[in-house]
Order: structure tokens, then C-alpha cells, then sequence
């Protein structure tokens, strides 16, 4: 596989070097520039905000003063002004912890997040915790995609509502998000989830993965995924996800609440880099990964990496 | 020749980039803390405004003050104790015939309920989820698989029920302070939640009889905070040995 993409590379070298010429190399350096550029994309992530509009009070021994819809947003506001285009991503449980949920279903963190300019999201446990229809109801309010791949919705309301996958092109480059969520069952009241049907997540990554990769041609896979980072014994996880399939390039997680101090390279079924990232919970860290796509470099892409604590200092 | 040459132009051509500045302090491990940085967006706080306003109009009500931290613990915590407490209370002024009180570490979400002022906000974010007060009549046998859950997690939270821990084994165990009777039924105060089988407590599923109060448990203990309050009444810290262990 390697060897057959070292000889294309090859044959694309021989093909520019032809096309091109070392005369029109001399006469116009700024064309080959313009084509050689690498294309750079940023993607910011949160998992598991559980409704944590304001910051955490000030008494909080913790987290007092950190975190807060607010100071997030601004941050978002100022990578955005500095790189333009980039990919805005949540791994699931927007919903549930704060009054704010309790009162008003959910209707304002949609509301935000539209506002932050989230491009996509996948449902966690807690994001059923208002039932189906609940979730339906606060939909209006979220411009953002919902993707899940192994939760199969059709007979239940939400059918049509969540996609599979979604692709977006952001920097010039084409970029496939799919999501994956928790087995529901025993985790979340039976009545909240109805007749959604849960499906092994290794065999659903798999295939879209693999079609998002050689059908979409995607330059960069990514799955949010609602799993759990890693577990004692071996029920699937973000680590399980990482070595046991190939086409993914990153894995954005939630549900273990894991502080992840920079990202986690694995090596996946066929011995390429997957990165796994992990930012806490409670949007009290926004993480930042910046893929580097240079040309003819067919590499594995890994990312930089950048870990945002946000601390309101205002009102500290 | 010329192929190593060009793709040596190319790639230097490639990676000739200015890396990314920000404005963020960076430390250890690539985090980067926003500290200098930590302004507020004023559209989301205008966004939140009008939906705040009218929350902290409730939530800010006093029900209760706590004379020291109540904390999540294992085997037993003094958050757990008074939440279970306070239930075996309310289901004794309702005239339930509970003999002991069963909830889930998980359900308790915060970790420690701090010394001074509870408030309603305080409630509401020690329990958030929307779970109902059950009442259920199991088998001693039943009883037991409950009990060997308990020991086997390290605990939980329980009221009415006493035991050691040996070894992830229930020993020694106490129903109102007298010994178990694996032949005798027990009526268990816990949360809807558990009854229907989560957390692995399938012991409380399919009971010999169930009453559903269809009362939050979150509203159960601000009312039978305030009450306690009203009275003269503090939350106390309260660590017995309900469950130890060896």
C-alpha cells in the first residue's frame, strides 16, 4: 500500500515536472507557491458541557470561576479572527446538570452554540434526558449538524432528524464527521430513548469511515464520539475505537469526563496514526488541534495540539 | 536527478509557514491558560440575560444551611447519609412502610454540598435528573444480591441499613438496627431510576410489589429541607458507620 503511494507520488512529481517545466518554474515562483501552500485547518472541540451556561461560582473549591458560555465565546471569536475557516465540534451531553436544563429543556445551550458558530455535534446519554420529543422540541434552536452512525432512529420520532455523517469543506479541504454514542440501554431510562436501536460502534466506524475516506474522498475522518475514553475492562471505548479500526484520523470523546493533558496517538488496524482527544467536561477547556496538509506529503496527518483552561477573570 | 531536486524545492516551498501566534500564555503540555485573556462575549451574555434573570429569581431562595461540608464518600459519605436520611423521614411522615433507603453515588452530582447557605440552586445541582421517590417490596434473597452489589461497589448511599464490608463481601448486615432475615420481605425506599433496573441494580427490578409516588426526589428533599429549617433544624455532616469496612 505504502509502496503504491510512493510510486504515484512519484509519477505525480514527474507529471508537474513535465506540465510545468523549469522555464515556467524560473518565470513564475509565486504560481508554484500559490499550488504548493499547505492548507492548515483548525478544529476547536468541547464534550460534555452538561449545561453549564455561567462559570462555576466562586465558593466551588474546584472550578470556581472557571468555565462559563461567555469566556468560551470570545476565545472561539478570536481564533476565528486569526484563522478564518475552521471546524466548531461537540462530543455530546450538552444537556443536564444545571437548573438551566431543568427550567428550560435545553433551549438556551442550542441557542449559544448556534451563536459560537458550532458546526457539529453528536448526542450523548444525557442529551435524551428530556426524551426524544424533548430533544426534537429544542432543535429549532441549534444551526448545527447532529451526526450519529450506530444509534438507528427509524422508528422513533428523531427518524431523519440525526444523520449518519456529515461532510464539510472548510480550508480548501474536505473533512467527513461522523458520530458514535453509548449503549442506552440500562444508562438511560427505557421511556427517553424508545425504539432507538443500538448497534456495535466498531462495525459501524468501519464502514463509514471507510466510505467517508475512499467513496467521499475526505482528506481527514473525524468521529465524535460519546464512548468513554478507555474503561478497566474491555467494554468498547475511545481506545478500543482507535486500534480496532482503520480511516479514522481523529477521535474527538466525551462521556468520561477525561482531562486529557494533550492528545493520545494510537496506532490503528493497519498501523497508522489516530489521534484521541478529550477535553473534561463542563466547558471548562476548549481544545484546539491544527492539522497541517502539505502537498505531496503523504504522510500520516497528525496534529498540533493546544488546550484552552477558560477562566473567567472578570468576575473572579 | 532533477526529481530529487524538485521534490527537495517542493518540500522546502512546503513547509516554509509561519507557525501559529496567539495571544494565550502557554505552559506545560501545550496547555495554554486564558487568564490574560478571559473576557466575556457580550452577545452571549446578552443571550443569557433575560433566561438568568428569571432562574436566579427561584434559585436563590435559602431552604436550609449546612454546619460543615457533606461530601460523596466511600463506604459511606455524609452527603449520601443525609439525602437518604431525609428520604427515610419524608417516607415516615407519609406513613410509607419503608425499611431502608437505597440510592446511586452517580445520582449524587455534585461532590461536596459546602458548609453555609443551601440553596435551591444547590438542590437542583445535587440532583438534577428528573428521578421519582419508589418504594418496593423484594425477597430476603433479592435483598442479598442488593447487598453484595452494595459491598461490591464500595458502597452507596443508604438510611435504615447497616453492614461491613469483607473483603467486596456484605457481612454483618442490620435492617432498623435489627439482624437481616434473608426469609423476610423488605419494603426499599429508592429512586425510579434504580428500581428499573440502572446501575446494574437489577435486584430491585421486578418486585413483589412497587408504589410509584410520582414525586421528584429533588422536590421531596427542598420541601423536607425547608420544613427541617423552619423547625430550627441544620444539616449535619453525619458519618455513623452505617457502612464500614474490615
Amino acid at each position: 500500500m505504502e509502496e503504491s503511494q510512493k510510486s504515484n507520488r512519484k509519477q505525480f512529481i514527474k507529471q508537474t515536472l513535465y506540465l510545468v517545466g523549469f522555464g515556467a518554474l524560473a518565470n513564475s515562483p509565486v504560481n508554484v507557491l500559490a499550488q504548493t501552500e499547505p492548507k492548515r485547518l483548525k478544529i476547536l472541540h468541547t464534550n460534555d458541557w452538561h449545561s453549564r451556561i455561567e462559570p462555576f461560582p466562586a465558593i466551588d473549591k474546584n472550578y470556581g470561576g472557571q468555565g462559563g458560555a461567555a469566556v468560551r465565546a470570545s476565545l472561539i471569536k478570536k481564533i476565528r479572527k486569526e484563522s478564518g475557516e475552521l471546524l466548531l465540534l461537540d462530543a455530546g451531553d450538552i444537556f443536564q446538570g444545571t437548573p438551566y436544563f431543568n427550567f428550560y429543556g435545553g433551549e438556551l445551550e442550542y441557542k449559544l452554540m448556534s451563536e459560537m458558530g458550532y458546526d457539529c455535534v453528536t448526542l450523548g446519554n444525557h442529551d435524551f434526558d428530556g426524551g426524544m420529543d424533548g430533544l426534537i422540541k429544542q432543535m429549532p434552536h441549534a444551526k448545527f449538524d447532529f451526526v450519529n452512525a450506530n444509534y438507528d432512529f427509524s422508528k422513533t420520532p428523531l427518524q431523519g432528524k440525526i444523520k449518519p455523517y456529515k461532510i464539510y469543506k472548510k480550508q480548501g479541504l474536505k473533512i467527513g464527521v461522523f458520530g458514535l454514542g453509548i449503549e442506552l440501554k440500562g444508562l438511560v431510562p427505557d421511556k427517553l430513548f424508545g425504539n432507538t436501536v443500538y448497534h456495535d460502534p466498531i462495525a459501524v466506524a468501519n464502514e463509514v469511515a471507510l466510505m467517508l475516506k475512499k467513496e467521499k474522498k475526505c482528506d481527514l475522518v473525524i468521529c465524535l464520539s460519546h464512548l468513554g475514553y478507555k474503561y478497566k475492562n474491555n467494554k468498547v471505548s475511545d481506545e478500543v475505537l482507535a486500534t480496532q479500526t482503520q480511516n479514522i484520523d481523529l477521535i474527538l470523546g466525551g462521556h468520561t469526563h477525561t482531562f486529557l493533558p494533550e492528545p493520545i496517538f494510537y496506532k490503528n488496524l493497519i498501523n497508522k496514526s489516530v489521534c484521541v482527544n478529550q477535553v473534561g467536561w463542563a466547558g471548562l477547556q476548549l481544545g484546539l488541534l491544527e492539522y497541517t496538509f502539505e502537498p505531496f506529503v503523504n504522510t500520516d496527518a497528525k496534529p498540533s495540539s493546544r488546550l484552552f483552561s477558560l477562566t473567567n477573570t472578570e468576575n473572579v | 536527478m532533477n526529481n530529487k531536486f524538485l521534490f527537495a524545492l517542493l518540500f522546502a516551498l512546503a513547509s516554509c509557514h509561519t507557525s501559529f501566534q496567539s495571544n494565550f500564555k502557554e505552559g506545560k503540555n501545550n496547555k495554554i491558560i486564558s487568564d490574560a485573556d478571559g473576557e466575556s462575549d457580550q452577545t452571549i451574555t446578552k443571550i443569557i440575560a433575560p433566561y438568568k434573570t428569571k432562574l436566579d429569581s427561584l434559585m436563590t431562595i435559602r431552604i436550609m444551611v449546612a454546619d460543615a461540608d457533606l461530601t460523596k464518600g466511600s463506604p459511606e459519605g455524609s452527603l449520601g447519609n443525609m439525602v437518604c436520611d431525609l428520604l427515610m423521614r419524608y417516607a415516615q411522615k407519609q406513613k410509607m412502610q419503608a425499611d431502608f433507603c437505597v440510592m446511586n453515588n452517580g445520582g449524587l452530582r455534585i461532590p461536596t454540598l459546602y458548609k453555609g447557605d443551601v440553596f435551591i440552586r444547590t438542590v437542583y445541582e445535587l440532583m438534577p435528573f428528573d428521578n421519582q421517590l419508589v418504594l418496593v417490596k423484594i425477597s430476603g434473597a433479592k435483598c442479598l444480591e442488593l447487598f453484595a452489589l452494595i459491598a461490591e461497589n464500595n458502597g452507596a448511599p443508604v438510611s435504615g441499613l447497616q453492614m461491613v464490608i469483607d473483603n467486596s463481601k456484605a457481612t454483618e448486615i442490620k435492617i432498623g438496627g435489627k439482624p437481616f432475615d434473608v426469609n423476610t420481605d423488605y419494603w426499599v425506599l429508592t429512586s425510579d431510576y434504580l428500581a428499573n433496573g440502572g446501575d446494574n441494580s437489577g435486584a430491585l427490578k421486578n418486585p413483589l410489589e412497587r408504589i410509584d409516588k410520582n414525586s421528584l426526589i429533588r422536590d421531596i428533599l427542598i420541601a423536607q429541607m425547608r420544613e427541617m429549617y423552619f423547625d430550627g433544624e441544620t444539616l449535619q455532616a453525619k458519618i455513623d458507620g452505617r457502612i464500614t469496612k474490615k
